[in-house]
């Protein structure tokens, strides 16, 4: 059976089927993005599902610390699906977006800390259970480390005591096992009451405890532990010459997290204080051709013109100090113009706090609140501001691998930004607003951990008393 | 032989059995029909399903609730109670009880096959208005439901198959139990490995160490399959086939409020699946965007609990209801029975030390009293009673027996001198399937 229509009827039907394609054709118009960044292929199904680009938050007015960049002055950020979609100066706001006054505030990229014990982890670690599912978004220590504006913690996952999550490789026969195991660590992100976009990284670097080089006896196994892995190396390369028919049988063994080392895939992380101890281990680094991160090094700034060429990046704590050492001749000990020295001899350096913990009692200014103190500190032994602002952000995301994704204000980087109500460095500085991933976890005025009061309302009172 | 044989088979087949049968029919038909009534008249009546009746009769008989209404006529022979003035409610359920001391141990522990009537615990109570509770192992396993009757010990159990119970924290070997167990992945000795959720890294930095730490995984899921081969795992397997149809509640302890977020992550993908989560207040305050997305039935202790790390106090009862969730009160006990020592819901629960005389005793007989104090707070009356009542008995699967006010029903109920939630009136009395088994003598 036909349907017959008559002309009207389909003049009829054409003039709606136009004005259904105008009205879709504006829609779609209307729903596509400013400026979408290129998106990687998806290959997954589950990633497959196109999903919308979603709201648009502008944070306006505030003066931008890129930290990459040059310093934008009542810039704007425009911020998107976690990410930072711009920043600039002049940049027109969408409409339709969230904006966030932030006229005569300060913006910074979120700080990063690089040592803290277990934050944001509670379930057990180790053996088969995996850190992504022990994972504790109401650690309330996440909202205080928001709250001096932290919002990338290195969080080693072990308990007291224990070896915590180490990497197992296979054992070696002289040295006794675990020795130079990986103390495992995790990097997170402080999103209090989310899980999702909290985890960032597992085993960044490769830490070992500094007394695992201690002594001839402990050198002489990390040489060998070293020399395995270079044969381990050596015998793999001839195998993938010969291609399959290499002999698999004689493949000598090797602790794999040196092997990563020796192939430049992992960074060994570790101790020194003294100029020996820093000395042993850049010794080892270039004999071996390995790269290094000391942690510590409080009597660097005497050999700093050693630690540049040797390709030492460092972890200091500034209000560290460090006696001299007695019977020597030479100037031992510590100072506050480490960060100062470090910066001259152009070697890259990261500041941590004193303890990795939150401490709620006794003084302020040693765990891991006081991290911005710390680079105040730096800064107050001659230290460029700059410099001690990417200590806290670009210089620990470089050592972890992440620069890409945090440390700094920049296109297309995750939006971890601090919206601080003075100079970053300045004592008397709050952070008022905190966001990770594109997201307010931290207001001060609402998460009321700390003190909360309008200085201007008492500085007003004062001028109305005069 | 042969011939002599058959015989006695056709009679004993065709003529003796049906013999018996019919004898015992017409005994048991004259038994039911010997016993007498019980009629509780002119009291207000709580039914829950049909709301509160201001004066009216109920007709109980032969353990069963035979009619409930204002024009209900007594039966002649029935036992009356005069009740003008009183309110007649059905019994409180407990969904999630540790009572009598179920150990855990071993793999998959049923509570019906541990399950020791003989405890004082269960005496003690019967003032409390509870009557039925459904016994939680402390550890993977299935519960039962038992019925408050210390005098008929061998028949207190009235469902030996109970619900599936998973207790749950935030860590891979046991988020693994309830991802394979939905994914009804059979746990055998090829131990297929866990399902690693790809939350880490999305491919980016790690390579080599991702492999290494995949095959250690594999081998650990080995490990693990491995050892639950067997015996006590297949137990597990057909209550995890009904909970992902649906069927049945599966009733899940969290440990803390991060492990409720892996719950609903792991949820999402099993909109069928229904759950009941014990828990507490201030993981519910903390989680409730979450809970919002999955929608569990709550069991939640009935009382007015703090913010976390906060001194600010809240009624999450209130909370939960006026976000759309379904609740359960567990572990009412009146405040004397809570300072007892021992008798805490918890592990390692011994037998209750006697009640101490003073205050406590006074408290005794007003049960609801930290019910009434969350609808005082504003918890709607009507979603109160339903947590003590209809809501506890759906999660363990028994709304058609137990719960309500209707005929046909199990004759649990509580007589009260008044309105069960004014702490002036005094629990009267109990009865449990028809008897009543707690008389208020004070």
């Amino acid at each position: 059976m036909k349907t017959k229509i008559n002309k009207s009827g389909l003049k009829f039907m054409i003039l709606v089927m136009l004005g259904l394609a105008i009205a879709a054709s504006t829609v779609i118009a209307q729903d596509r993005p400013l400026r979408r960044p290129p998106q990687p292929p998806q290959t997954t199904p589950e990633e497959t599902e196109e999903e919308s680009p979603g709201p648009i938050i502008a944070i306006v007015g505030g003066k931008i610390y890129t930290v990459t960049q040059e310093i934008i002055r009542e810039g704007t950020i425009l911020v998107q699906d976690g990410k930072i979609l711009k920043a600039g100066q002049d940049l027109a706001v969408p409409e339709g977006a969230e904006v966030i006054d932030a006229a005569g505030r300060h913006l910074v990229p979120g700080f990063i800390a690089l040592n803290a014990s277990r934050i944001g982890v509670s379930g057990t670690t180790g053996g088969q259970n995996l850190v992504q599912d022990a994972l504790n978004p109401f650690d309330q220590n996440m909202q205080y480390l928001l709250g001096v504006g932290i919002t990338t913690v290195c969080s080693s996952t072990g308990a007291g005591g224990q070896r915590g999550m180490r990497r197992t490789p296979q054992p070696t026969p002289t040295a006794p096992e675990g020795v130079f195991g990986s103390t495992g660590q995790i990097v997170l992100k402080m999103t209090y009451g989310d899980i999702e976009g909290m985890f960032v990284k597992e085993n960044p670097f490769y830490a070992v405890r500094s007394a695992s080089f201690r002594g001839g006896l402990n050198c002489f196994n990390w040489r060998e532990e070293l020399k395995r892995a270079q044969s381990f190396i050596k015998a793999q390369d001839n195998q993938t010459d010969e291609g399959e028919g290499g002999r698999r049988g004689q493949r000598p063994s090797a602790n794999q997290d040196v092997v990563r080392l020796l192939q430049g895939e992992a960074v060994l992380r570790t101790d020194a204080q003294t100029i020996d101890q820093i000395r042993d281990m850049i010794i080892f680094s270039r004999s071996y051709g390995y790269r290094i991160i000391l942690e510590g090094v409080d009597e660097g700034w005497l050999i700093a013109d050693e630690l540049g060429p040797a390709g030492v990046a460092a972890i200091i704590t500034p209000r560290s100090t460090m006696t001299p050492q007695a019977g020597r001749e030479e100037i031992t000990g510590g100072t506050m113009e480490l960060a100062m020295h470090l910066e001259r001899a152009g070697v890259p350096f990261a500041i941590n706090a004193q303890s990795g913990s939150v401490s709620l009692g006794g003084m302020a200014g040693r765990d891991l609140q006081g991290l911005p103190l710390q680079a105040m500190f730096a800064v107050s032994g001659g230290c460029s501001e700059k410099s001690a602002l990417a200590a806290l952000t670009i210089v620990p995301a470089r050592m972890m691998g992440l620069q890409d994704r945090i440390g700094s204000i920049e296109a297309g980087k995750d939006a971890d930004i601090l919206i601080l109500d003075g100079h970053p460095l300045d004592y008397k500085t709050y952070v008022e607003k905190a966001l990770v991933n594109g997201k307010v976890y931290y207001d001060r005025a609402a998460a009321r951990i700390l003190p909360v009061f309008d200085r201007s309302f008492y500085e007003q009172q004062i001028k109305i008393d005069k | 032989m042969k011939i002599y044989n058959q015989k006695t088979h056709f009679r004993r087949w065709v003529v003796e059995i049906p013999a018996v049968v019919a004898l015992l029919t017409i005994l048991a038909w004259g038994q039911e029909l010997k016993e007498r009534a019980v009629a509780i008249r002119g009291a207000a009546i709580e039914t829950i399903s049909g709301g509160r009746i201001e004066k009216g009769n109920v007709v109980v008989r032969g353990g069963k609730i035979e009619a409930v209404g204002a024009e209900v006529e007594i039966p002649d022979d029935a036992r009356v109670i005069e009740a003008e003035g009183m309110t007649v409610m059905p019994g409180i359920i407990d969904p999630y009880s540790r009572a009598g001391g179920v150990t855990g141990g071993g793999e998959f522990v049923r509570v019906a096959d541990q399950f020791y009537p003989y405890q004082e615990v269960f005496k003690q109570m019967l003032p409390w208005g509870i009557t039925n509770l459904s016994i939680t192992p402390s550890s993977l396993g299935q519960t039962a439901v038992i019925a408050i009757t210390p005098d008929l010990p061998k028949t207190m159990v009235i469902n030996k198959d109970g619900n599936l119970f998973l207790p749950v924290t935030n860590s891979t070997s046991s988020l693994r139990v309830l991802r394979d167990g939905l994914a009804l992945r059979p746990a055998g000795p090829q131990g297929q490995g866990p399902e690693i959720p790809t939350r880490a890294g999305r491919g980016r930095g790690q390579r080599r160490g991702d492999q290494t730490q995949q095959q250690q995984r594999q081998r650990a899921g080995q490990r693990a399959g491995q050892q639950a081969a067997g015996g006590p795992s297949s137990m597990a397997d057909p209550l995890w086939a009904k909970v992902v149809k649906g069927e049945q509640y599966l009733i899940v302890d969290v440990a803390n409020s991060a492990t409720i977020l892996y719950l609903g992550e792991i949820l999402e993908k099993y909109p069928e699946v229904k759950v009941a989560l014990n828990t507490n207040g201030s993981t519910v305050f903390e989680t409730l965007e979450t809970l919002k997305k999955f929608k569990p039935l709550l069991i939640l202790p009935p009382r007015i609990e703090n913010q976390p790390n906060r001194q600010y106090r809240i009624n999450a009862a209130r909370i939960a209801h006026e976000a759309g969730l379904e609740v359960a009160f567990t572990g009412l006990k009146p405040e004397a029975a809570a300072a007892m020592p021992g008798m805490r819901a918890g592990r390692g629960q011994r037998a209750a030390a006697p009640p101490t005389r003073g205050a406590s005793e006074v408290n005794r007989d007003v049960p609801l009293f930290p019910v009434a104090y969350l609808v005082k707070a504003g918890l709607p009356r009507e979603i109160a009673l339903l947590a003590l009542t209809l809501k506890p008995a759906q999660v363990m699967g028994l709304a058609d027996r137990l719960g309500t006010m209707e005929p046909q029903k199990d004759a649990n109920l509580l007589i009260f001198s008044g309105d069960p939630l004014d702490p002036a009136s005094r629990l009267l009395r109990v009865m449990v399937e028809g008897k009543f088994v707690y008389e208020n003598k004070n």
